[in-house]
């Protein structure tokens, strides 16, 4: 299995790696990118199968990148990991086709949660 | 709480907010607020934040000594205070990320509490001496994440919530 770890922060996107791999989850392949824009040419490559992604990002944010990846028809299962959970970008994330947001501040136990239901 | 929170309204949801990023993402003890100072702080390394919306525009900032940023940012990245310390853009992503964190959980608490619509901006890292406009009314308090000691700031336009 194959994670795309979508953050425009180096240390965010090491510590998503790290909780994957206290969540059970350090077996499986983590490819990374800094925004949307440069996650799309991920995806294209590397065919993962799942894509933890940040909120706000330069270039292209994570909601962009996930309308896109729809309207591409691609249904690469999506969540998002992100400082903001308020039950507006909740709803909005699942509106668009999000599984699950992870808000931040998370622990390991938040990712078992989220993630053994859709893997 | 008022439908437009006070600037101590703010600073509560920091303290609160910075024990649950302590507990959970830095793995230490919570977080408490040790006293209200008058003024601004001394020249330290602090982040900043805003968190804007149609009715409320405010600043949140955490700061600290230089030694005291490595030990919450080798904490936020599982290391210990031992450990080598950290470059100076890994401290500036990192440190900033903490204070994206706690700006995250503070529009979380001031969203339960009232019904005001606020966005976060992007953090910056700043070195030095802090300044800032009449017009603002600041809140500067003395805290501990975990034993570590920290300066939270709120800053508020006073016009922020009359309009």
């Amino acid at each position: 299995m194959k994670f795309l770890v979508v953050d425009d922060s180096k240390t965010m996107r090491m510590i998503v790696k790290r909780t994957l791999r206290q969540a059970g989850y350090g077996d499986h392949e983590v490819v990374e990118a800094v925004n949307g824009k440069d996650a799309l040419d991920k995806v294209t490559a590397e065919h993962p199968d799942l894509i933890l992604c940040d909120w706000n990002m330069p270039e292209m944010n994570g909601l962009e990148f996930l309308q896109a990846l729809k309207s591409d028809g691609d249904n690469t299962k999506f969540g998002f990991v992100t400082s903001e959970g308020t039950p507006e970008m909740v709803q909005t994330a699942t509106d668009n086709g999000a599984l699950f947001l992870i808000s931040k501040p998370f622990t390991a136990d938040t990712f078992k949660e989220k993630l053994d239901p859709v893997l | 709480m008022s439908n437009y929170p006070t600037i101590s309204d703010w600073m509560d949801a920091v303290v609160v907010s910075s024990a649950e990023l302590a507990t959970t993402m830095l793995g230490m003890s919570g977080a408490e607020l040790i006293s209200i100072q008058k003024g601004l702080p001394e020249q330290e390394n602090a982040a900043y934040i805003s968190v804007v919306g149609e009715q409320s525009a405010v600043q949140i900032g955490v700061g600290a000594t230089p030694e005291n940023v490595q030990i919450l940012v080798k904490a936020l990245m599982g290391m210990t205070p031992e450990d080598e310390d950290l470059e100076a853009d890994e401290v500036t992503d990192a440190f900033s990320e903490i204070t994206n964190i706690l700006a995250g959980q503070v529009k979380t608490v001031i969203g339960k509490k009232s019904d005001i619509v606020v966005n976060l901006g992007i953090p910056m890292f700043i070195k030095g001496e802090l300044h800032v406009p009449e017009s603002s009314e600041v809140q500067v308090a003395e805290a501990k994440i975990g034993d570590v000691p920290v300066t939270f700031l709120v800053m508020k336009s006073v016009d922020a919530g009359r309009s």
